[in-house]
């Protein structure tokens, strides 16, 4: 059975582009509109890697991710971070919160392959 | 003031005394004396025009003083009118981003439907070629006509290969411009934040 991810974008666009990347690999999506749209998805739904943004409304990345790792069944699920900031200060307060990973946009659709596969391989392993 | 150079003039017509004066020790006394006296005029004189220039500057400050509730008046007024135009300016700020979503939205949309289909079909003539080149292959040991024919579809196999992996190269292209949007709108919102910051400020201004 495929690997679902679920990405989560304010950006209608942005989901497209990703969703559209990760479908060309064989993998099953989700979508979200921000931090509060992907807890409710994710209650409904086994999800096997999360792709986010940062700066969202309602929810924004950092506060899903902590809600997220709060969680029993999502404890140790992997969270790339997709964004646009690159300064350290929020790298690390991403790690902080439990990212996994960290890309910066724009993305290329290799680079993001790279990073899915390898968090797909360590969840086989 | 004017009695002041009067005064220095008549030292100065005394200092011209004592050349008429005998002997020449009286008469450079004299003229030592009428310079001295000309010297300390000009002294009191310079004093007297340093100390007018603070009345002056003191005149020139009541009357700013006295200007001030007028220029901070025209200064609010002209500001009242400029913010009025701050929520119209982060207003056309978000319709420019919600046109530029839409717009790249359609563009993402007809280019995912583009590159599906120009991969699949690149795929199935892929696959179709592969499989007669392995037909020819397969019955050539004994027709040379045959293998003419299978080096053929081998040769046009790697074309196709090519253009696969030329097609892959601009599609990741395409899908890096495509986020170009999503990174300005994001750097336009902050803009439009601190719009809207700046004109809290100004409305806290009384």
């Amino acid at each position: 059975m495929a690997k679902t991810f679920l990405i989560v974008d304010d950006s209608a666009s942005m989901r497209q582009l990703v969703a559209f990347t990760i479908q060309d690999a064989g993998y099953d999506v989700l979508l979200a509109e921000n931090g509060k749209d992907a807890l409710e998805k994710m209650s409904h739904a086994k999800v096997d890697m999360v792709i986010t943004d940062l700066n969202m409304p309602e929810m924004d990345g950092i506060t899903f991710i902590r809600e997220l790792r709060g969680k029993a069944d999502y404890k140790f699920i992997p969270v790339v971070m997709l964004t646009t900031e690159s300064q350290e200060a929020k790298k690390q307060e991403g790690r902080a919160a439990g990212a996994s990973g960290w890309i910066v946009k724009p993305f290329s659709p290799s680079q993001l392959m790279d990073v899915v596969k390898k968090f797909v391989k360590e969840r086989v392993q | 003031m004017n009695n002041s150079l009067g005064k220095i003039i008549v030292s100065l017509g005394l200092a011209g005394i004592p050349i008429l004066l005998e002997p020449l020790s009286l008469r450079i006394a004299s003229f030592a004396l009428c310079a001295g006296i000309a010297s300390l005029l000009l002294v009191q004189r310079e004093a007297q025009r340093l100390s007018a220039q603070p009345s002056q500057t003191d005149a020139a400050v009541s009357q700013e003083r006295s200007d001030g509730p007028e220029i901070i008046h025209a200064l609010r007024d002209r500001l009242t009118t400029r913010k009025e135009l701050l929520p119209d300016l982060a207003d056309q700020l978000r319709a420019v981003v919600r046109q530029t979503e839409h717009a790249v939205l359609e563009i993402s949309e007809k280019f995912m439907n583009i590159a599906g289909r120009a991969r699949g079909q690149l795929q199935v003539t892929t696959d179709i070629i592969g499989s007669m080149a392995q037909d020819q292959q397969t019955a050539s040991n004994l027709d040379v006509d045959r293998t003419a024919k299978a080096e053929k579809l081998v040769t046009k196999l790697k074309g196709l290969s090519a253009e696969t992996d030329m097609l892959s190269r601009d599609i990741n292209g395409i899908i890096m411009s495509l986020q170009f949007q999503d990174i300005t709108r994001q750097e336009i919102e902050k803009v439009i934040g601190q719009i809207s910051q700046f004109q809290g400020e100004l409305n806290d201004v009384k």
